[in-house]
C-alpha cells in the first residue's frame, strides 16, 4: 500500500497515561539549563503554555509549583514598545504575546500588574495593516496565524473593538480557498489544517463563521484521517499527533466532530505515549516533548467531552466514562480549560450541524 | 583548548572560508552546508571541512559553538552593548548555520542590513546556504521577503531576481517534500514582482517537469493551481467573452494527469487537483458541464475495475475513488447512480 501512514502496532500504549505525563511536565519545567533547553529558549513562552494547559487539563498544575517566576519571566519579557518575547534578551513577537497573556489567564493574573496591558494592546494594535492583516513583529512578516493572535489576545482582555474588526476579517477571508474550503497562510497558499484552525478561531471570536462553506471545509477535514485514525494536515502528508487538535478543534468550531472516527483516532493517540517516560510524540515511537503532549491530551479531551456517547464497546465505554472525570473539557477555539473561557464570559460562536 | 577559545577558533576558520569565498560559489556551484555525525574529537585536528563547494562541522563542536555564541548575542542584546558590526555578522551566521530557528540572529541580521553593514546579494546568498541544511524553514523565506522588499522599494528589479527566486525556491521544495515555505515563497514571489505571460508559461513548464517526478507533493500542483489564476485573469482581461482558450488549458492539463493516474493510480495528491480541474470546467464552462460528466464516470469506472485487478495498492486507490466520488455529489451535485 503506498498510503503515507503509519502502523499502529498492539504493543502501543492504550491505555491514557495521565500520571506519567504529568511526571514529564513536571520534570520538564525543571530542567532549565541543558543545552535542547537552551537551543529551545526562541520558543520558551509557548513552551510554558503548552506546559501549562496540558497540566491544567489533567488537574496536575501544582506539581510545576513555579508561578511565581513564570510570571517574573513574563514581565521581564515585555518591551517598551508593548510586546512580549519568547525569553529574556529575545525580540518582541505576537506569537509569545498570546502565549503569556494564554499563561496569565491561566494563573488568574491578568490583573495583577504583571505586564503593562495598555501597552500590550497598543502593540497588536500597532500590527495591523490597511488590509486587514498583521505583522508578527515589528519586520513585517504576514501570516493569517498573527491575525488570529491579535484576535485571540484582544478577546483575552476583553479589548477586540480596539483593532479593525472588518478588514481584519476580510484578509482572513482573502486566504480561504474555494476549491476546498480550507485556508492557507496568505491569499493564494495551499490550505493547511493548521492554518485552517487559526482563520476559524479569528472568525468564531468575531461572530463570523457564516461566510465559509462549512461542509465543503468540513470535508476537507475528515479526509485527513488516514488508515491508522490518524490524522495528517495537508493531503499526502504523514499523519502527525498535532493535527488531532488542529483538525478536530477546527470540526468542532463547525459543529462536525463526529465525521471523525473516534475510535481509531483515539487509538492513534494513545499509541502516541511514551510508556516509560510520559509524554506524547508526533507519532508512535518517536520522542516527546511537551508540544504533542499538549495537544495529545486536548485532542482527548474533544473526542471525551464533545463527541456523543456512540461507542464500539462496552470497554471503550468504561474507558471513556472514566477518561471524563480526569481530563477537563477544553475550548477549541482558544485551547484552555473551557471553565476559564466561561469564567471570564468570552464570547465565541460555533456552528451547529 | 577551553571550550570558548575553541568556539573562537571555529567561528574564525568559518568566516575565513566566507571572506574567501565572497560569492559563496565555487565551480559555478552554491556553496552547501551540513553538520556531519562525528561524535568525538579524535585528534587535534579542525572540525571544520571543505571539500569543493561543500562545507560541513563536525557534530562533536556544535553546541560548544552554539552555546557560546548565544550567550554573547543575548549579553549583547540585555546589555545593550555597542558591539562591533563585524562580531555580530560572524556570530549570527555561524549560529543560523546550526539552527536556522533562531528567529532572534535573523533579527540582527535585518538590523545589519538596514544599517548597510551587510549587503542584500550577499545575504540572499547566505540565506541559500542555509537552506541547503534545512530547506523547511520559515524563518529564512521570511528573510528573503524582507531583502526582495528592500530591493523593491529601492527599484532595484532585475529580469534576473524573479528567475532566481524561482530556481532557489525549487532547490528547497527538492530538498524537503511538500515545503509549504518554499511554495508559500515562490507565490509570494510572482505577486509582489509581478507576472507575465511568459514567467507563467514559464513555471508552467517547469513545474509539469518537477511534478512528473514527485507525484505526492500537492503542494506542487496547488502552485499550478495559482498559476491557472493568474492565466486566467490575464486570459480575462484580454478577452473577456472567449473563455474557450482556458477550457483548452484544462482540457490539456487532465489529459496530463490522466497520463499520470495510469502510472500512479493511488496518490491523493491527482485526486485533489483533479478536483481543481472539474470544479474549474463546471464553473467556467457550464454547457461543457455533460461531456465532464461523462468523462468523468468513465474515469471513475476504469478505476474501480483496476483497483480490483490491481493486488498490491488495491485498497488505498479504492478508498481514494470513494472519497472522489463521495465529493463529486456532495461539491458538483451530479447523481452519479442514475448513470
Amino acid at each position: 500500500m503506498l498510503t503515507k501512514d503509519v502502523e499502529i502496532k498492539d504493543e502501543y500504549p492504550k491505555e491514557f497515561l495521565l500520571e506519567k505525563h504529568a511526571q514529564y511536565l513536571a520534570n520538564y519545567a525543571k530542567n532549565k539549563d541543558g543545552y535542547e533547553q537552551i537551543t529551545l529558549e526562541y520558543l520558551r513562552m509557548s513552551g510554558i503554555y503548552w506546559g501549562l494547559t496540558a497540566m491544567d487539563l489533567i488537574d496536575r498544575t501544582s506539581l510545576l509549583g513555579h508561578k511565581s517566576e513564570i510570571l517574573e519571566l513574563i514581565k521581564q519579557c515585555q518591551h517598551e514598545c508593548g510586546g512580549i518575547s519568547s525569553s529574556v534578551g529575545h525580540d518582541p513577537h505576537i506569537l509569545h504575546t498570546l502565549s503569556a497573556i494564554q499563561i496569565l489567564t491561566i494563573y488568574d493574573a491578568i490583573n495583577d500588574n504583571v505586564i503593562d496591558l495598555n501597552k500590550v494592546v497598543t502593540y497588536i494594535k500597532s500590527l495591523q495593516q490597511k488590509d486587514g492583516s498583521f505583522f508578527g513583529d515589528k519586520w513585517g512578516e504576514i501570516d493569517v496565524r498573527f491575525s488570529f493572535c491579535a484576535i485571540a489576545s484582544l478577546s483575552l482582555l476583553n479589548r477586540l473593538h480596539e483593532i479593525d474588526i472588518n478588514s481584519a476579517i476580510s484578509f482572513v477571508m482573502k486566504c480561504n480557498n474555494l476549491i476546498d474550503g480550507g485556508f492557507g497562510s496568505r491569499p493564494g497558499s495551499e490550505s493547511h489544517a493548521g492554518l485552517v484552525y487559526c482563520a476559524l478561531g479569528a472568525l468564531s471570536l468575531t461572530g463570523q463563521l457564516d461566510r465559509i462553506n462549512a461542509d465543503l471545509l468540513g470535508w476537507w477535514l475528515c479526509e485527513r484521517q488516514l488508515p491508522s485514525g490518524g490524522l495528517n494536515g495537508r493531503p499526502e502528508k504523514l499523519p502527525d499527533l498535532c493535527y488531532s487538535w488542529w483538525v478536530l478543534a477546527s470540526l468542532q468550531i463547525l459543529g462536525r466532530l463526529h465525521w471523525i472516527d473516534r475510535n481509531k483516532l483515539m487509538r492513534f493517540i494513545t499509541a502516541c505515549q511514551d510508556e516509560e517516560s510520559g509524554g506524547f510524540s508526533d507519532r508512535p515511537g518517536n520522542l516527546v516533548d511537551p508540544f504533542h503532549t499538549l495537544f495529545g491530551i486536548a485532542g482527548i479531551s474533544l473526542l471525551i467531552h464533545e463527541y456523543g456517547d456512540s461507542y464500539d464497546s462496552e470497554a471503550t465505554a468504561v474507558q471513556m466514562t472514566k477518561l471524563k472525570s480526569c481530563v477537563k473539557l477544553i475550548n477549541p477555539v482558544l485551547c484552555m480549560p473551557q471553565c476559564l473561557i466561561d469564567k471570564l464570559n468570552i464570547k465565541m460562536q460555533l456552528l451547529k450541524l | 583548548m577551553s571550550d570558548s577559545s575553541l568556539a573562537e577558533r571555529i567561528i574564525h576558520d568559518l568566516t575565513a572560508i566566507f571572506n574567501r569565498n565572497p560569492n559563496m560559489y565555487s565551480h559555478c556551484e552554491p556553496l552547501e552546508f551540513d553538520v556531519i555525525p562525528v561524535d568525538c574529537k579524535l585528534q587535534n585536528k579542525c572540525p571544520v571541512l571543505v571539500v569543493d563547494h561543500r562545507l560541513a562541522l563536525e557534530s562533536w563542536c556544535v553546541q560548544h559553538v552554539f552555546t557560546f555564541i548565544y550567550a554573547k548575542i543575548i549579553d549583547s542584546r540585555l546589555n545593550r552593548l555597542k558591539l562591533a558590526n563585524d562580531k555580530l555578522k560572524e556570530w549570527t551566521r555561524v549560529i543560523l548555520l546550526i539552527n536556522p530557528d533562531l528567529t532572534l540572529a535573523w533579527n540582527i541580521r535585518k538590523e545589519l542590513v538596514e544599517s548597510n553593514c551587510i549587503s542584500i546579494a550577499e545575504e540572499l546568498k547566505l540565506s541559500e546556504v542555509i537552506l541547503t541544511r534545512k530547506a523547511k524553514s520559515p524563518d529564512n523565506f521570511f528573510h528573503r521577503q524582507f531583502l526582495l522588499k528592500k530591493l523593491l522599494k529601492e527599484n532595484i528589479i532585475e529580469e534576473n531576481i524573479v528567475s532566481n527566486e524561482l530556481r532557489v525556491s525549487l532547490d528547497a521544495a527538492s530538498r524537503y517534500q511538500r515545503n509549504y515555505y518554499a511554495w508559500a515563497h515562490r507565490i509570494w514571489v510572482l505577486q509582489n514582482f509581478g507576472t507575465s505571460l511568459n514567467i507563467i508559461n514559464f513555471d508552467l513548464n517547469v513545474t509539469k517537469h518537477w511534478v512528473e517526478s514527485h507525484i505526492s507533493d500537492y503542494s506542487a500542483f496547488h502552485y499550478r493551481q495559482f498559476l491557472y489564476s493568474l492565466l486566467l485573469d490575464i486570459i480575462s482581461a484580454q478577452n473577456n467573452d472567449n473563455l474557450s482558450e482556458f477550457v483548452n488549458i484544462m482540457q490539456a492539463e487532465l489529459d496530463f494527469l490522466n497520463g499520470l493516474f495510469a502510472i500512479y493510480p493511488d496518490h491523493e495528491s491527482l485526486f485533489m487537483h483533479r478536483r481543481y480541474i472539474l470544479q474549474q470546467m463546471c464553473n467556467l464552462f457550464p454547457e461543457q458541464v455533460n461531456k465532464v460528466k461523462e468523462n468523468e464516470v468513465n474515469f471513475i469506472d476504469t478505476s474501480v475495475s483496476q483497483s480490483y485487478s490491481n493486488s498490491v495498492s488495491n485498497q488505498w486507490q479504492f478508498e481514494l475513488i470513494r472519497k472522489h466520488t463521495i465529493w463529486i455529489k456532495r461539491v458538483l451535485k451530479w447523481d452519479l447512480d442514475s448513470e
